[in-house]
Formats: C-alpha cells, sequence, structure tokens
C-alpha cells in the first residue's frame, strides 16, 4: 500500500547528474544525494517517461544509478507513456520571446507533460527553464499547478519539504503574480 | 528406516517452515519455501535460526545411536546446554519462561506436522522430551500427545483417515492405539486388540515418513566448507549425504568423472562459468583417499590441448569452497532441499553473478535451494534473472530477518518478485547500505577536493 505522504514526482536528470561525477566540487552534489535519499527513505515515487528515462541514461551518476535501482527495485518508479501535448508545445512555440527561450522550453516540456498527470511535482537544478516557464505561465494554466524545485535551493529547505511529504500546496507554482490572461491550455 | 526405498518423485517436498521458542524466535515465524528461497538479514539476525531446527532433527534421525527426541550437538549443531537453544528475552519486558520448541513441517500436499520438544526428559530421555505432535491434513487434524484420549483420538483418526476399521468396533475396545517415539517424532499404530501383526495400521505412515525423507534428503553446505586438503577421505555417495556435505563432494565428483558424463560436463560447465579452471579430475591415492586436480589457467587448455591440472589445495580458496556448493546443486534431487550458508564467499563479484545462475538453475530443475546470503549482487542478479525471465518469479521467496533491538525477538518479513524483479516495500537494506557507503564516500572525496582546490 503506498503511503499516503508518497508523491509521484518529476526528477529531472539534472539531479541525477549533479549527484555525483563531473560536479564532485561542488557541494550540491551532496545536497542533491541528500534529497535523492530522503525521496527513497519517504518512499516518494518517481515518474519515469520514455524521455525521462533517455535523460537520465545520459546523464546519471553512479549514485544516482544505484538510488534508481533502489527505487525500482521497492516499486517506487512509476513507468508511464506520456504523450507529447502537441497543443501545448505549439503554444509554447508562439509564446516564446525568442527561439532560444522557445528551444530550451520545448526540450523540458517533457517534464510539464509528466508532472501534470503526476503529482505536478518538477525536481530540477534547471532554475533557467523554470523561470522560462514562469515568464509564459500566465497563458498556460498546466504550467500555474506546477511546483518546480530546485533541490539545493538552500532557502527552501527541501529535506523538511519531502520528509514531510512534499505538500504541492507548500511551495510557489509557476503561477504569475497575476492571472491576468490566463487562457488555459 | 524404509525411507530410502521410497521413490523420490512421490515424496511431497516442504513448502514452508516455522520455529518458536528457539534461540532469538521467540513466537512462531514461519519462512515459504520457493525453489529459490533468500535468507538475508543482519549478522545475528536469526536466519539461521530458522533453519537449525531442521539441522537438529535431521542429525537426530542421522544419529548412530538413539539420542533422545533431539541431538543438541552433532555434526550440525554443538550445543553443549538447553539455554543456549530457548529463547531468552533481553528485556524484561518478556517472560523468559520458554521451556519447548516448536518445529512445524509443511509439505507441498498441504499435510503438515508440527511438534514440539520440551525440555526436562529426564534420565534416560535426552536433553527434550517429545510433548506432542499435531497433524494437519486436508481432512482435518489431530494430536498426539501423553494425555490424549485414545478412544477420541481413534474416532478422529478413522474419520480422517478412513481406517475402514468400524467405528463401533472402535467404541467396543476391538482396537488398540499404540504411540512411540522414533527419533523426534511419534509413529503410531492402530492394531486390532486380539489381532497379530497382520492387523495393524501405521496411523502416523505416509505423513511421519515424508518428514523422515524431506530431512534426511536435506543437503546442508556450511559457510565454513572445511579447508583445501591435498586428498579427501573416500565417502560412500548414496542417495543421502548424512553429516556435512563437504565430506562427499569430491567422491561424488569421482564418481561423475568415471560413471556419469552429464554430471561431469555440468560440474565443469559451471566452473567454466565462474572463471575456474575448466577441468577437474579425480585421483585416488590411497585405497582410502582421492586427490582432486584442477586446470590453472581458465579456459585457456581447452583451446591449446593441454592439461595442466593442479591439486586443489594449490589453487585459490575460492574454487576449494565453490566446489561443494556446485556439487550439492547438481547432487540435489528435485524436490530436495539444498541450504547454503553464504554461496557468495571467497567469489569474485563476477563469479557471484554466475553463483546466482547457478543457484536458479538448479531451482529450475526442481531442487528446493535455501540460501543464506549478505550478497546485495547476489541478490541483484537473481532479481535480474527474473527481469530477463530466465527464472520465473514465482519460483523465488525473499525473507528477511531482523531483531528488536530492545528484546532481542527475531522477526521475519517476506516478500515475492514481480516479474521484473521487483520486491516491493521488503526491508531489504543490502541497497540502503550500500547507497550511503557510496554517498559517504563521495561526500569525503569531494570535500577533500574541495580543500585541495582552494
Amino acid at each position: 500500500m503506498i503511503d499516503r505522504r508518497s508523491k509521484l514526482l518529476v526528477i529531472d536528470a539534472s539531479v541525477a547528474r549533479s549527484s555525483g561525477g563531473s560536479e564532485t566540487l561542488e557541494p550540491t552534489a551532496k545536497a542533491c544525494r541528500e534529497r535523492l535519499k530522503t525521496i527513497l527513505d519517504v518512499r516518494h515515487r518517481m515518474m519515469m517517461s520514455q524521455p525521462i528515462r533517455e535523460e537520465w541514461n545520459k546523464h546519471q551518476s553512479n549514485y544516482a544509478r544505484t538510488w534508481r535501482r533502489n527505487m525500482y527495485a521497492r516499486k517506487l518508479i512509476e513507468i508511464v507513456n506520456v504523450p507529447e501535448d502537441e497543443t501545448f508545445r505549439n503554444k509554447i512555440r508562439l509564446k516564446a520571446a525568442n527561439t532560444k527561450n522557445m528551444e530550451a522550453m520545448i526540450k523540458d516540456c517533457h517534464l510539464i507533460e509528466a508532472a501534470s498527470i503526476a503529482d505536478r511535482i518538477v525536481i530540477s537544478r534547471d532554475d533557467e527553464v523554470r523561470d522560462l516557464f514562469r515568464s509564459v505561465a500566465q497563458d498556460f494554466k498546466v504550467l500555474q499547478g506546477i511546483a518546480w524545485i530546485n533541490p539545493v535551493d538552500p532557502a527552501a529547505d527541501v529535506v523538511a519539504w519531502l520528509a514531510a511529504g512534499a505538500n504541492l500546496n507548500d511551495r510557489p507554482k509557476l503561477t504569475p503574480t497575476t492571472n491576468e490572461g490566463d487562457t488555459g491550455q | 528406516m524404509n525411507t530410502e526405498a521410497e521413490s523420490p518423485s512421490r515424496i511431497p517436498p516442504l513448502k514452508s517452515i516455522g520455529v518458536a521458542g528457539f534461540k532469538s524466535i521467540r513466537d512462531k515465524q514461519s519462512i515459504a519455501i520457493a525453489p529459490l528461497t533468500i535468507l538475508a538479514g543482519a549478522n545475528s539476525s536469526g536466519k539461521s535460526s530458522v533453519m537449525q531446527p531442521l539441522l537438529l532433527m535431521k542429525q537426530t534421525l542421522e544419529a548412530p545411536f538413539d539420542p533422545g527426541a533431539l541431538a543438541i550437538a552433532g555434526p550440525y549443531t554443538n550445543f553443549t546446554r538447553i539455554d543456549q537453544m530457548l529463547f531468552r528475552s533481553k528485556s524484561h519486558e518478556l517472560s523468559n519462561s520458554v521451556t519447548e520448541i516448536q518445529v512445524e513441517l509443511v509439505l507441498d500436499s498441504n499435510e503438515s506436522v508440527e511438534v514440539d520438544y520440551s525440555v526436562g526428559g529426564g534420565i534416560g530421555e535426552g536433553p527434550f522430551y517429545l510433548k506432542s505432535q499435531k497433524f494437519s491434513h486436508p481432512l482435518g487434524t489431530y494430536t498426539i500427545n501423553p494425555y490424549v484420549n485414545e478412544m477420541e483420538l481413534m474416532k478422529r483418526l478413522n474419520s480422517i483417515r478412513r481406517f475402514e476399521a468400524d467405528p463401533g468396533e472402535i467404541s467396543t475396545n476391538k482396537y488398540k492405539l499404540m504411540f512411540k517415539r522414533k527419533r523426534c517424532f511419534f509413529e503410531g499404530r492402530l492394531s486390532r486388540a486380539s489381532g497379530g501383526e497382520s492387523g495393524t495400521i501405521d496411523v502416523t505412515s505416509p505423513y511421519i515418513s515424508n518428514m523422515i525423507f524431506n530431512l534426511l534428503g536435506l543437503i546442508y553446505v556450511p559457510a565454513r566448507r572445511g579447508d583445501s586438503a591435498r586428498s579427501y577421505p573416500i565417502a560412500s555417495v548414496e542417495r543421502f549425504f548424512p553429516g556435512m556435505f563437504p565430506h562427499y563432494f569430491p567422491s561424488l565428483i569421482n564418481k561423475w568423472i568415471k560413471e556419469s558424463a552429464d554430471e561431469k560436463n555440468r560440474l565443469e560447465t559451471a566452473m567454466r562459468d565462474l572463471g575456474f579452471g575448466a577441468k577437474i579430475q579425480a585421483r585416488p591415492s590411497t585405497a582410502s583417499d582421492v586427490e582432486l586436480f584442477v586446470s590453472r589457467l581458465g579456459d585457456q587448455d581447452i583451446h591449446d590441448g593441454s592439461d595442466d591440472l593442479v591439486n586443489l589445495a594449490d589453487v585459490g580458496i575460492g574454487v576449494a569452497q565453490a566446489l561443494p556448493v556446485i556439487t550439492a546443486l547438481i547432487a540435489a534431487h528435485s524436490g530436495g532441499i539444498v541450504y547454503i550458508d553464504q554461496p557468495e564467499l571467497h567469489l569474485h563479484p563476477r563469479a557471484q553473478i554466475t553463483m546466482a545462475k547457478l543457484l536458479a538453475d538448479a531451482a529450475e530443475k526442481g531442487v528446493r535451494v535455501v540460501v543464506e546470503t549478505h550478497s546485495e549482487l547476489l541478490l541483484l542478479s537473481i532479481q535480474t534473472l527474473v527481469a530477463e525471465g530466465y527464472l520465473s518469479p514465482r519460483d523465488v521467496k525473499l525473507h528477511w530477518f531482523e531483531r528488536d533491538k530492545r528484546t532481542g525477538v527475531t522477526t521475519v518479513a517476506s516478500a515475492d518478485l514481480d516479474s521484473t524483479g521487483r520486491f516491493g516495500d521488503w526491508p531489504e537494506d543490502f541497497g540502503d547500505t550500500s547507497l550511503t557507503a557510496e554517498g559517504r564516500y563521495l561526500d569525503a572525496a569531494e570535500a577533500r577536493l574541495s580543500v585541495e582546490a582552494l
């Protein structure tokens, strides 16, 4: 039986990469490992779509691989086929301020698509793309419901939040300060 | 005992074991026995405690004299006092008044026997006496103990076993029921009070003989498998292997080399897969000893035709320690239990992965392989074989042993694998331990690199 506290999380490969390997001189690696371990200990689950898996296979550190294997053995990884949402993606192409921003967001649309059918939580180290999504969020109802968490944000106390059940409402969403222009999605 | 004459294929194998009152096991803990059964847990968590009662019964049955209901010292256990065997709590919360060891054996046929061995056998009876024996059968249950109402028991037996004794005759005392201890079990006969031997019915057969067959057929490969020797005493290798199995493997290998190409090929294939020399020879050194020789250079000798054979004592200890395991897995019969303590011992990680496949192959053959292990790699390899479709998840059972830190009581958590090799929320801690160790190393290494980079 799944613990009521257990949330189905989308965890970006940036976390897997940062948990060891080439970033070993950064304190973020230790923090990433600690967050991943907390996710395992609390029995949160991970949403694994095809693009997420491909990204993890490309970037995961040895630590992340061991973590992933443990999550998998405990049935905490849910393999889900998440189809690309062409309407959403086309709208991103239209609303992006420039090509560079558009390409960056399109590359990570799969995280939003997966999170929208999970518990609407993306854990990623990529603040830039988070800010890009936030910049267009007023035009996307789906983005407004997503909490995008940088696991090593020192102000966010992510370990305590994960341990307490990763409550979506305890974290700011990609919601803009005003909801003007919400066209839904 | 006439069990040797039984056809092995007709003997239902053990499907679960329950133990209570023994060592760290207070209340009854049961484990299902699958073709491949994994016992895991920290040191002293009670893994062995669930299997040792079977070894006690086996050594009681194999003793060359009647040692009473339980032989507490013998080839498999070396207890010297009863208090070493009975549950004792570390905490005042639990009573220490345990005076019985209870063992339940359940067969695939759903027949079971639950035996209580109680302290205080008295002079001439051994340290334990057989207090009671409860049979369960799909048609009902009955218990034998010194206080049993003989008439009631006879009626019950007759309804369950259908001895074709007329209930009226039972009630008029035309039948007499007699039980006597035969080593670690009660055996009973129902006989016409006025009849001769021809009128007797063995009321505990075939249940007890099935249990005895399973116990005698159990092969135990301990973690300490003996030192590599230049030569080994020749042993008789028949259906059963009384005593420690490592006494038999050189003679079995000798026999296979002379008489059985199939077993010899399987042995050499296993050795090659494990990365050992792929050839093995047995040469009698005296009339009572045999020497084992293995090729020294992996499978190189196969290609160049040379025989670079050396005495088993002159190769790495891994080979000598793995040979009893491989031999037991090949020698075991379908339905028979091979209980191996840490098959991964002395093996390189690559060989541990291969060992998992050898265990799976034996399980596939019908052997009930029970393994105590501390190897995360062995478990991962078994999960992988399941995910690859090589091993059926139905053929694997995982049992995790834990002791309460305060009371010292052992509990068992069990899990099944699914078709992808996942076990779910089993309290397996190998993975946690390796993840923690990996994280700890990275934390330390990164901290040092950070300081040095300044």
